[in-house]
């Protein structure tokens, strides 16, 4: 009776603080909240859409959210699996869909975001794709966790109430870091501060290495040349014209790039877009972009957005 | 029962093991009671016959393909193929654990400190008794075999307690191991890219994550058989505060450091030999037991590492102590640099342990120097915020432990028997933490693959 007593004590105020915390993330938004929900309020109007990392997440200073035919589900960090399951879970509900500009950093063939630590963006999409990467029990029960949804940011509880209401949308251009409890959420929910610029060779250097060495891993390749495909097969069930294209990069970060990932990456994508027909558009090198119009040393300011987004509009 | 919950246990991984398991099951349970019953010489060919039938399956299954592996490259050398083929098998869960563990067994009716078992269920639930099964720790037939045989009817304090500690096994595994792994993976994994503070810290990281995993597992393990009524031995007794490296390995995986000490040290001739030979028969023992814990090179340098050691320690006790004599006036600082010491040698002979191979060991060391300017931690996939939130598991979870162990040792800690709120709000707290600032992703106990 006693060790009853103890197992229902514990179990008590164990299912009454997940309860608790379970009502206090209720109005939580995610990053996947603040991409899928305000596509969703345009999504019969939206013509084109922007879709990739924060590299194209900053074609929302040319195309506000309030922009109808231009959709941007851009995510920092965000991998092909994601962008594949964003598609797919969009496009059969964009009727007026035409474009897809898919940004395809070099180095994105090469990555996994669930690979790298960061499995929590998975959860956070679960709720609009209905698919996990990793589609264990374990993994499919915390995606329907508010807490567990919020990458259990713990700094939101002391929150104040206004601060907890739903931010615009806004993608996000910062470093995406992996999961763990409270910090990945804090960097992601503030309003968006693209970086000053700065000429720090030190800091220039280490991006380009994360990018191009630590995170791209050749064994992933064959993975998001599949998930590619997949996107090609589905545009092309809807009509949809996919255009891929590699945002331009600074000289400083391009020499700090691994050269040999970067020639690999290129050779396949190149390969994968005569295959299969889908137009790839190169600016990793492109000599228009100088150090002016960039906010750092891979991030477009609004002048380079522009320039960037007549190029892509002047492709037929 | 015990023994079918065990056989479903080891069944999970893969079942057609359990063969494997039952085949030196049978085999040392006969052996057992054949050494009984003989006398002579007799006695010593039953024993060796059992050791042959039990080493030869952990060569087979562990070492078969290292030893080919080294045949070859060997062979490669003068430009020759290497005939012999590879064997395609996964090495069965435990394999090291249960096989030590059902050596002991006949070695102590050898020695005749162990009655033979009779009844051939209880000597399978000795090899198989699940809460140790796979990882330890590895028992001895005189502690276990009794307690099967004696009636274990529900008791409250005792299982609490047993709660308790499966509770805090599964924090030190899920909050702090699985945390640290995620940064110490990184760099282990692809050492040739990172140098400077994020090498130092993945191997202070990895130091306190295979502490956290395996002592974990322990503890589960033995809060798990106490919830039973069957009181395993204590692996773990707060290794990191230790001063010497011998000091160290009498905490740190205390049932397999006993056993070599018992069944291999002692059998060589242990310290009772020449000095030469002792210094030989300590080497010995660690690169035995590098070599039991994987068939990789790593394991056998770490080992030798941990064997050197030890011989030097020996070869300059006398040279320390006057050190210690002369500067008693400040004994707290000499302490501290002991500890100090101690230390940074156990985390060198890790990363042999935790590296995928010596090149990368080397790799590793040799980037511990190159310290850039401005860099903390130096992984940016991994927040400031992450990295000091694995110190603070690493502060909390040592601060715990050391906390208990002072009660334990002044005698302040009555063990599960607290007031029921007490035992609550520990045990509510627990399973909060681990649903808060747990892992979830699954990650594997280190000691499984052994």
């Amino acid at each position: 009776m006693r060790f009853l007593k103890f197992i229902l004590s514990v179990l008590l105020i164990n299912a009454i603080t997940i309860a608790l915390l379970e009502y206090g993330y209720r109005n939580y938004s995610t990053q996947a909240d603040r991409l899928f929900k305000p596509y969703y309020a345009k999504a019969n109007t939206v013509e084109t859409i922007y879709i990739g990392n924060s590299h194209i997440g900053v074609f929302n200073e040319l195309f506000p959210q309030e922009t109808k035919e231009v959709g941007n589900m851009s995510l920092g960090g965000q991998d092909i699996f994601r962008m594949y399951l964003a598609l797919k879970t969009i496009i059969p509900q964009s009727p007026n869909l035409k474009k897809i500009y898919l940004g395809l950093d070099y180095d994105l063939i090469g990555y996994n975001q669930c690979k790298s630590g960061q499995e929590y963006i998975d959860r956070e999409y679960y709720p609009y794709t209905g698919e996990l990467y990793n589609n264990t029990m374990t993994n499919r029960a915390m995606s329907m966790s508010n807490f567990f949804r919020s990458n259990r940011d713990i700094a939101y509880l002391f929150k104040k109430p206004e601060e907890k209401k739903p931010l615009n949308f806004i993608p996000v251009a910062s470093t995406p870091v992996a999961e763990s409890n409270d910090t990945v959420a804090k960097e992601i929910s503030a309003p968006v501060v693209l970086p000053h610029k700065t000429h720090d060779p030190f800091m220039c250097r280490k991006r380009a290495e994360e990018h191009s060495l630590l995170k791209f891993k050749q064994k992933n390749i064959p993975e998001n040349l599949d998930y590619l495909n997949r996107i090609v097969q589905i545009c092309s069930k809807h009509h949809i014209q996919l255009i891929l294209f590699d945002p331009p990069k600074t000289d400083c970060y391009r020499a700090n790039c691994s050269k040999e990932n970067i020639a690999l990456a290129k050779q396949i994508i190149d390969s994968f877009s005569i295959a299969n027909k889908a137009p790839y558009l190169d600016f990793y090198t492109d000599t228009t972009f100088n150090d002016d119009m960039f906010v750092d040393y891979d991030h477009l300011n609004i002048t380079g957005v522009k320039i960037l987004s007549n190029k892509l509009t002047a492709h037929p | 029962m015990m023994l079918a919950a065990s056989c479903f246990f080891y069944m999970f991984f893969k079942p057609v093991y359990i063969l494997i398991l039952f085949f030196t099951i049978i085999i040392d349970y006969y052996a057992g009671i054949l050494i009984e019953n003989a006398s002579g010489p007799r006695r010593k060919f039953y024993l060796s016959w059992s050791i042959v039938a039990n080493l030869a399956l952990l060569a087979i299954f562990k070492y078969y393909n290292f030893i080919n592996g080294n045949i070859e490259g060997l062979l490669n050398n003068f430009g020759v193929d290497n005939p012999i083929p590879y064997l395609q098998i996964l090495l069965p869960i435990g394999l090291s654990f249960h096989t030590f563990q059902a050596m002991s067994y006949t070695i102590e009716v050898y020695r005749g400190n162990q009655k033979a078992e009779r009844k051939f269920i209880t000597y399978a639930l000795y090899v198989m008794y699940y809460p140790q099964l796979v990882a330890g720790p590895i028992e001895r037939p005189q502690n276990m075999l009794p307690q099967f045989y004696e009636k274990h009817n529900f008791d409250y304090d005792r299982t609490i307690s047993g709660l308790k500690q499966m509770l805090w096994g599964f924090f030190k595994k899920m909050v702090v191991a699985d945390r640290l792994a995620m940064f110490a993976d990184v760099v282990f994994n692809d050492p040739n890219h990172y140098h400077g503070m994020p090498v130092i810290w993945a191997v202070l990281f990895f130091t306190f994550q295979i502490y956290c995993d395996f002592s974990g597992y322990s503890d589960i393990a033995l809060g798990a058989s106490r919830i039973m009524g069957i009181e395993l031995m204590m692996n773990f007794n707060l290794p990191y505060i230790s001063t010497t490296i011998k000091e160290f390995w009498t905490r740190w995986h205390i049932s397999l450091s006993t056993w070599f000490r018992d069944y291999f040290y002692i059998s060589i001739g242990g310290n009772r030999v020449s000095k030469p030979r002792w210094y030989f028969n300590l080497l010995a023992v660690f690169l035995v037991s590098g070599l039991w814990h994987g068939a990789n090179w790593t394991f056998v340098i770490w080992g030798g590492l941990h064997g050197t050691y030890q011989v030097f320690g020996h070869l300059t006790a006398n040279v320390q102590q006057k050190i210690k004599d002369r500067l008693k006036f400040i004994s707290f600082l000499i302490t501290g640099a002991e500890w100090t010491f101690t230390m940074a040698l156990v985390m060198l002979a890790w990363i042999f342990f935790r590296a995928n191979n010596v090149h990368d060991a080397f790799t590793i060391i040799k980037e511990i120097p190159h310290i850039e300017r401005g860099v903390l931690f130096g992984i940016p996939m991994f927040s400031t915020f992450f990295n000091l939130s694995c110190l603070v598991a690493i502060a909390v979870m040592f601060g715990v432990e050391y906390i208990f162990y002072k009660q334990w040792q002044l005698k302040l800690l009555p063990l599960g028997k607290r007031s029921m709120a007490t035992d609550v709000f520990y045990c509510a707290l627990l399973i909060l933490c681990i649903y808060v600032f747990g892992i979830f992703e699954e990650q594997s106990f280190i000691y499984f693959q052994f």
